[in-house]
């Protein structure tokens, strides 16, 4: 790993190679900025520019040859610490063997929450992914001790969103006045849950979204991708490098697309018996392909919302079906596609929420159709406490 | 290193470890070390300053406020100046005098009776058990012996009640300071055992002041652009500010300037919200879309976009409605530009829009595409501002209805009334689709799925017809264009045999009454018969669907020297009527022969009874299932029927 491991947030390695140059170093810092855009990456070559002895690599980043950089690339320095939120009493070595492979790629997806099982994608696990009071308690106490060898100790909290309250406010006083010499980096993909008080406390450094131009550049030179797959993937992955990979692991995505649009498709039908199959095939897909699956009919139902504001010049992320979309728009100008997204997302909520996946579909099929007709309904479905269902 | 090894006390005392060598964020290099040195607490640092001055100090204090206004700094410094040796008369308001063998150590982190605790992280009974044994034992060479507990707010509550005895009666040498950011998660019980302190926001200017103090001392120049943003950024927290500042610093480098600065904190212009409103004014979807792709490739975060829309909405209005700038936060120039925008804008549309914009941000939160929640946003924005038009759409509803003259009700075929009535610009495309749909549906047996890749395989066509959407199976009126919107327009409001119709009859009349009467062997009504296709064609060429009227309609008597036409129902008759000059002429022409005036009559034996005799109501929800606009009209605006 070297520190030009950073696919694309000029704007971030600036900051890093800033900061670490200028020797204003914060003794907290945020990273924050949707999955798969890099803050691990960014976190670690961060803490290796921190230790370097040379800092002349590109941009006063790391060099990447001197002792110290090459143990932290091995993922040997004893002074970089990585934390992950992990679900109880889960094995330690189950947890350093994801740490290692963030060393090994910083973009592989390492989280426990959507990635229970590194061996099977599909796996799926009830475990809270947290960030426990007794992990934290001993995160603090690792952090008293002096650096061993360089002259930071750096503590990288991987999703630090995932801290829940209480064990949040155990953190505070740490976070606002650390042993010396020790630099926390926290990253979190979204900074509206965490509490006020961290916040105040830390450095933010925002990731956005990658360019699809970068991630095809990065497939090519790293994952050796063939030059139109990997275009293809970067306009799928919606800014993530990890997505990304993800993709490339999952041969069929093209299918995975063809069946999500077919869904929408039959939907719009309302008959059962063409509806009912596709949902049963989706169903046994499992709970993250699922996941998946929404997200691609997001996309292609926000290419629907292009074409209907834009026209043909419109930038299109499932360039391939750009006549299966003109034909949409042309034959349901009726459609009402917010009301489509909005059902969708509830969906996808739903099924995040362990909701029985064929019924969310079934529902969902129903609210699609209407809103492809133009009779929109208000929700997805009318929960519980809602006054109507009260009174009746 | 003297640190503890447990995070039991995990106080690290300001400048315990301070070395030439280290860098130190600002909030913390900058820390207050007394009352003066505080920033926008004077109401706390007096009080505090004069309690101690007149020896009336409390034995327990509860600091509360928002994060990052210094709630701890003030503990800090109450608990040096109460233990602070010299002598009170020498301290200016009590304030620590940092000299003393007492400040000096508590500085230095190693004063034996300032006890720092972190609540949060020793909140259990046992904790506090073991606070209460040392309470015992009185302070070593000092006044008090002072406990600072932060975060207090995290402490169970079976600790919390394990305190109150102690708390309420602490030997005369303990003063208990405890610090929150949430004084509703503490008990009512220990409220009411301390003297409370709400601590205040801090004011941009107060911000901006402490700000530009700091510059000075570390050499850093900035210009007032940056200082006011990043105090503004900082809403109302002194330590978020300098973390800003520090971060501005390490991010831009020096000098700090406004402009590198908004892009370094992804700040988005104003220029950009002005350009949002107008493209909305403007309708312009496409040029919103480019818009946002613009924000991403810019790296602005979406949530803050949508928070500065909002804001600026926010400035549109007050500007609206106070028809100055003055509670507009921002430059003269700016100001003047959101007074002249404002003008062209009613306070119903801005209020409106500002619903969407907030019920954006609240759906990007749990978006899964936040980029696409963006964009409907804005869309909807652009959908939106055309309602502006409504008034003048009642206005001319109005009109109509009161004045229903000849020219007014035949003028116009019924489609081109749509693009008067406020919705998408794809919608009169629609009415037309469904007419077609009328008329084609009959023959498709199987309803194409309309965005197929390709046309419905074989297999799939042999199926029943699919239960398509209501308005497309509509016989009744095929080949009618749907039902005229006039009518329409008139029968929700009004009883549907009213004035209008009575007026139409009398036109009506009052057309043949002009025609003069004459012999009824004089009129040839074979010829006419025989000529009727060629005036049908004549009326078609020039108007279609009066041309389509009268080919249904057919020249049956005379009676009384005028033709009598047989049409197939009341509508009918009452637009072929309106428009009897025409004919006359047209069919003058054809005779070579000044024609014989036509009268319109509906024909009893192919048509039912008329529409009108049915219950309003009926009539109604029938005319809402044949008709597109009445549906539009009822889901878009919620028309009820007045009867």
């Amino acid at each position: 790993m070297s520190a030009t491991f950073i696919i694309g947030q000029p704007r971030v390695q600036d900051a890093i190679a800033h900061a670490a140059s200028s020797g204003r170093v914060a003794q907290s810092y945020l990273f924050h900025g949707p999955d798969g855009t890099g803050k691990k990456a960014a976190a670690l070559a961060f803490a290796q520019t921190l230790l370097c002895e040379q800092k002349s690599g590109h941009d006063g980043l790391a060099c990447g040859k001197c002792l110290p950089c090459t143990k932290a690339q091995r993922g040997l320095h004893p002074d970089i610490h990585i934390y992950l939120p992990h679900p109880k009493d889960t094995n330690v070595s189950k947890i350093s063997e994801r740490i290692q492979r963030i060393f090994v790629n910083p973009y592989a997806q390492v989280d426990f929450k959507r990635r229970p099982s590194l061996d099977d994608a599909g796996k799926t696990s009830s475990g809270m992914v947290i960030y426990h009071a007794g992990y934290i308690e001993s995160i603090q106490r690792e952090f008293y001790h002096v650096p061993v060898e360089g002259t930071y100790s750096i503590g990288i909290l991987v999703d630090a969103d995932f801290i829940q309250t209480a064990t949040a406010n155990k953190f505070l006083k740490m976070l606002e006045e650390p042993p010396e010499r020790t630099i926390l980096i926290l990253t979190a993909e979204r900074t509206d849950t965490m509490l006020p008080t961290i916040l105040s406390r830390c450095q933010h450094v925002r990731f956005d979204p990658l360019m699809p131009i970068d991630i095809e550049q990065a497939l090519i030179e790293r994952e050796h991708v063939e030059a139109q797959r990997a275009s293809f993937v970067a306009r799928m992955a919606d800014g993530s490098f990890t997505a990304a990979l993800e993709l490339l692991d999952n041969e069929d995505i093209g299918e995975r697309r063809a069946l999500a649009i077919e869904y929408i498709r039959q939907s719009f039908s309302k008959h059962p018996d063409r509806v009912m199959p596709l949902i049963e095939q989706i169903s046994k897909l499992g709970r993250e392909p699922v996941k998946q699956l929404m997200g691609l009919m997001l996309s292609w139902v926000r290419d629907i919302v292009l074409f209907q504001a834009a026209g043909a010049a419109a930038s299109l992320i499932n360039v391939d079906q750009s006549e299966a979309i003109q034909k949409f728009v042309a034959g349901l100008p009726d459609a009402d596609s917010a009301s489509m997204v909005s059902h969708i997302e509830a969906a996808a909520q739903l099924i995040e929420r362990n909701s029985h996946v064929g019924l969310t579909l079934t529902v969902l099929s129903d609210a699609l159709s209407d809103s492809m007709r133009g009779n929109d309904r208000a929700q997805l479905f009318e929960s519980l406490d809602s006054p109507a269902v009260v009174m009746a | 290193m003297a640190a503890e090894p447990s995070p039991s006390s995990s106080l690290f005392p300001v400048d315990a470890f301070e070395t030439e060598s280290t860098y130190r964020v600002t909030a913390r290099k900058y820390r207050p070390q007394t009352f003066g040195d505080m920033v926008g607490q004077d109401h706390v640092a007096r009080t505090l300053g004069n309690a101690i001055r007149l020896d009336r100090l409390a034995h327990a204090y509860l600091f509360s406020g928002p994060r990052g206004v210094g709630k701890t700094t003030a503990a800090r410094i109450l608990a040096k100046a109460v233990n602070c040796t010299t002598p009170l008369d020498e301290r200016e308001n009590a304030e620590p005098c940092r000299n003393c063998e007492s400040c000096k150590s508590f500085e230095a982190g190693r004063s034996m009776n300032i006890i720092e605790v972190d609540a949060a992280s020793n909140n259990k009974v046992e904790d506090i058990h073991e606070l209460r044994d040392t309470v015992r034992i009185p302070p070593q060479g000092a006044k008090k012996k002072i406990y600072i507990l932060d975060e207090i707010h995290m402490m169970s509550k079976g600790a919390f009640n394990a305190l109150l005895k102690t708390l309420e009666e602490p030997p005369p040498y303990v003063l208990f300071i405890f610090a929150t950011t949430e004084p509703h998660k503490v008990l009512p019980t220990i409220l009411s055992r301390t003297q409370r302190f709400d601590f205040r926001r801090i004011s941009v200017t107060e911000i901006i002041e402490r700000l530009r103090e700091i510059c000075k001392t570390e050499t850093i120049e900035a210009d007032d652009e940056s200082l006011l943003l990043l105090a503004r950024k900082a809403d109302g927290a002194l330590r978020d500010a300098f973390s800003l500042f520090d971060q501005s610093v390490s991010l831009c480098g020096t000098p700090l300037e406004g402009a590198a600065l908004r892009e370094a904190l992804g700040v988005v212009d104003t220029d950009l919200f002005f350009e949002v409103t107008d493209r909305a004014a403007a309708s312009d979807r496409a040029g919103l879309l480019k818009l946002v792709e613009r924000l991403m490739s810019r790296g602005y975060d979406l949530p803050e976009f949508l928070g500065g829309l909002a804001e600026h909405l926010r400035n549109l209005l007050v500007a609206r409605s106070t028809g100055k700038g003055d509670l507009v936060e921002a430059t003269e120039a700016i100001r003047a530009r959101y007074v002249e925008t404002a003008r062209d804008r009613s306070e119903s549309d801005l209020l409106h829009l500002l619903m969407l914009v907030e019920e954006a941000s609240r759906n990007i939160r749990t978006s899964k595409h936040p980029r696409l929640s963006v964009e409907l946003a804005l869309l909807k924005i652009a959908s939106l501002e055309t309602a502006t038009d409504l008034e003048q759409l009642i206005g001319k509803l109005n009109a109509i209805e009161s004045a229903p003259t000849q020219e007014q009700t035949t003028s116009e075929p019924p489609s081109s009334y749509s693009p008067e009535l406020p919705k998408k610009p794809e919608k009169p495309v629609r009415e037309i689709q469904v007419s077609k749909a009328e008329t084609t549906d009959a023959a498709s047996e199987d309803e194409p799925l309309p965005f197929s890749p390709e046309p419905p395989k074989p297999s799939s066509s042999v199926t029943e017809p699919l239960p398509s959407a209501p308005t497309t199976s509509s016989p009744a009126h095929s080949g009618l264009f749907g039902t005229p919107a006039l009518q329409i327009t008139r029968d929700p409001s009004g009883d549907g045999s009213g004035g209008p119709e009575a007026a139409l009859a009398v036109a009506g009349d009052v057309a043949v009454a002009i025609a003069s009467p004459g012999n009824d062997l004089d009129v040839p009504l074979g010829r006419i018969k025989t000529l009727w296709p060629d005036l049908v064609q004549t009326i078609k060429a020039d108007r279609i669907h009066v041309g389509t009227l009268l080919e249904m309609s057919e020249p049956t008597r005379v009676v009384r020297g005028s033709v009598e036409v047989a049409t197939p129902d009341d509508f009918s008759r009452k637009l072929l009527e309106s428009e009897v000059v025409k004919f006359s002429s047209a069919l003058s022409d054809l005779l070579e022969d000044k024609a014989p005036p036509l009268r319109f009559v509906v024909d009893s034996s192919s048509n039912g009874e008329p529409a009108k005799e049915v219950d309003p109501f009926e009539r109604f929800k029938q005319l809402r299932h044949e008709n597109p606009v009445i549906q539009a009209l009822f889901e878009k605006f919620g028309a009820e029927i007045v009867w």
